[in-house]
């Protein structure tokens, strides 16, 4: 604490933020976090005091708050001031803060931002934090994070599609008999080189982009392992063709697709790598790497190169993670992607059973808010398998093999519309 | 479509003749970057940026613009190493752009329209029927400093939604066309979002 006061004597209030905020997550007895014990200090009458202070005097109203008998009002002092002296649009997700503990990111929000009702309840940071999240780019596991935007030139189209008070959501679960082309190297490791009929599963993929498109999806996942990286680029291209012939609203247009996952060499080294794409033009807008291999006959999934960092999207709708299969609930990259305060996180998914994927999806949502898309297809004979779900709860699948969720964004719950 | 060709004595005129698209088709149909295509592609991009910079609102044009350069980083990238003095030219251009395009969209009237003292501001004026009101009594209406109301008056006209007036050491404020047009599209009994705009705008400022 006594840095954070440091931070502020000397100006430095976004680091002071950045630092609180590592101070309110860390953990204390029972499980528990600082912040749920700094929640009873708090008096809802302070924060309207403080509001007409920091007009009158500026940052000095920041430095007379006694930081000790209640942290959560300089949490919100902080909060405030930064919000008058840098705007929403002066901070970059590129500015990364150092905070003394290591590297942060202080995202500006806006109103409409990510999240939902269940985001604003005590326990949670973003109930305290009116104008900014703050994401820690470092942890104890080692594992990096980091922040991306929307390249430049799309942010106005996907903010435009992104407008109205319903959200939908595409799963898809491949149904045309392809099959993977699995390989077992001499050192018991599989991977997947391809599909059995590349053509037939592009015209697949492409099929369910545009039903997607003519349904009004916004966001649309596809599951793990289903394509290869010629299709990832082939996609691409062809939106850009059409881009290029029809403009901006064209029959593959839709704003966010994560079109499933491949393994791929990158360096020599094989990965399983998944990509989120805009629909406008193909452009990526942020991949992951799977963490934690699975075993399959016996052999485990080759995951040789170093996996990139945990990353995360700032959009129109929130703060939108991604990651691949297990890595959802198993080892550290889980623990870490689980302590980022996102607001909806893409799940493409490969297993015969969902069971671990919807109990984590219920848990983030209960406590962080976050929504859980989970896109899965049928492992090679499989006999039972569950197809996705988006947050806990099960659909039945549609004819094409698309399903789409509608979701109220300012709901409390979630409210099904199928 | 007819792939443009990009070998022409001054790139630049292909900005005037050609479209986005066409533009966008040319340099994607590159195959080899050689100092000549990168010397035509950046002179597109120069000059083409300049121009949508330059143009008082077009921020589809700027989108397109920052699209087509965030590609070609990408594409020269990809394709060949690109030298840095061209990638730091166009990673500029493409932030200049950005301040541009922010810029338009916060001076959009209608990005303006949802502000709350927006509303509060255009309500207030056309409650008074079209007939010239002090900006003192604004600050009073609004319980907000003097200070404040300049900032606010300064927004409102320069977006064309009021007009200002001095009369002695006061100024008289009144609703153009397009104020009052927005100002009747307002229903002050069934908007709570103006009343809750009000109590924020007291606190904030």
């Amino acid at each position: 604490m006594d840095k954070v006061v440091e931070f502020i004597n000397t100006g430095c209030f976004r680091e002071a933020l950045a630092r609180l905020c590592r101070l309110a997550r860390q953990p204390v007895e029972d499980g528990r976090t600082a912040l749920c014990n700094w929640e009873p200090m708090f008096s809802p009458s302070d924060k309207n005091v403080l509001l007409e202070l920091l007009e009158k005097d500026g940052p000095d109203a920041i430095t007379r708050i006694n930081h000790n008998n209640n942290p959560l009002l300089l949490l919100q002092a902080l909060d405030e001031y930064c919000h008058r002296i840098y705007g929403p649009d002066t901070v970059r997700p590129d500015d990364r803060i150092i905070d003394g503990f290591g590297t942060s990111k202080v995202l500006s929000i806006y109103p409409g931002f990510g999240g939902g009702k269940l985001k604003q309840q005590f326990g949670n940071l973003s109930f305290w934090l009116k104008h900014h999240r703050v994401i820690p780019l470092d942890n104890t596991h080692g594992i990096p994070v980091d922040v991306c935007d929307i390249p430049p030139g799309h942010k106005d189209w996907t903010t435009s599609r992104f407008e109205s008070a319903f959200v939908k959501i595409g799963i898809v679960q491949f149904t045309d008999n392809v099959e993977l082309d699995i390989d077992y190297t001499d050192n018991n490791f599989f991977i997947c080189r391809g599909i059995s009929d590349g053509e037939k599963r592009l015209d697949s993929a492409l099929d369910h982009i545009r039903n997607a498109k003519a349904d009004g999806v916004h966001l649309l996942i596809m599951p793990e392992l289903t394509i290869t990286p010629n299709i990832r680029a082939t996609i691409s291209e062809q939106m850009m063709d059409l881009a290029l012939r029809d403009g901006e609203d064209h029959e593959l247009s839709v704003p966010i697709i994560v079109p499933g996952s491949f393994h791929e060499q990158c360096k020599s080294k094989w990965r399983n790598h998944a990509e989120a794409i805009c629909g406008l033009d193909g452009t990526t807008l942020f991949g992951s790497d799977k963490r934690e291999r699975v075993t399959y006959n016996g052999c485990g999934e080759m995951i040789e190169s170093s996996p990139t960092p945990i990353t995360c999207l700032t959009s129109p709708l929130g703060l939108i993670g991604m990651t691949i299969c297990r890595d959802l609930f198993m080892g550290n990259s889980a623990t870490v992607l689980q302590s980022l305060p996102l607001d909806w996180l893409f799940v493409p998914s490969m297993s015969d059973k969902l069971g671990p994927h919807k109990a984590t999806a219920k848990t983030l949502y209960d406590t962080r808010g976050t929504i859980i898309a989970v896109a899965n297809q049928q492992m090679p004979d499989a006999v039972e398998y569950d197809q996705g779900f988006v947050h806990h709860e099960k659909y039945d699948e549609g004819e094409t093999g698309l399903t789409i969720i509608t979701i109220r964004r300012t709901d409390t719950c979630l409210r099904i519309m199928l | 479509m007819n792939t443009l060709s990009l070998n022409v004595s001054d790139p630049a005129i292909l900005v005037d003749k050609a479209s986005p698209s066409e533009l966008f088709a040319a340099i994607r149909d590159i195959k080899e970057w050689s100092e000549r295509e990168l010397n035509s592609v950046n002179r597109i991009i120069a000059v083409w940026s300049a121009r949508a910079i330059a143009h008082p609102n077009d921020r589809e044009g700027i989108s397109e613009l920052q699209r087509l350069i965030h590609y070609t980083l990408n594409r020269a990238n990809s394709v060949a190493t690109l030298p840095a003095e061209y990638r730091y030219r166009w990673e500029e251009a493409s932030d200049m752009l950005e301040a541009r395009r922010l810029n338009l969209a916060h001076a959009d009237p209608k990005a303006q329209i949802d502000r709350p003292h927006v509303r509060e501001i255009l309500l207030y004026l056309h409650q008074a029927e079209n007939r010239e009101q002090p900006q003192s009594g604004l600050a009073e209406h609004l319980d907000v400093t003097a200070g404040r109301v300049t900032q606010l008056i300064g927004n409102l006209e320069a977006n064309g939604l009021i007009t200002k007036r001095k009369h002695g050491r006061d100024n008289l404020l009144k609703l153009t066309e397009t104020g009052q047009q927005y100002a009747e599209g307002f229903d002050r009994k069934n908007d709570t979002r103006t009343t809750r705009g009000a109590s924020y705008l007291r606190k904030a400022s």
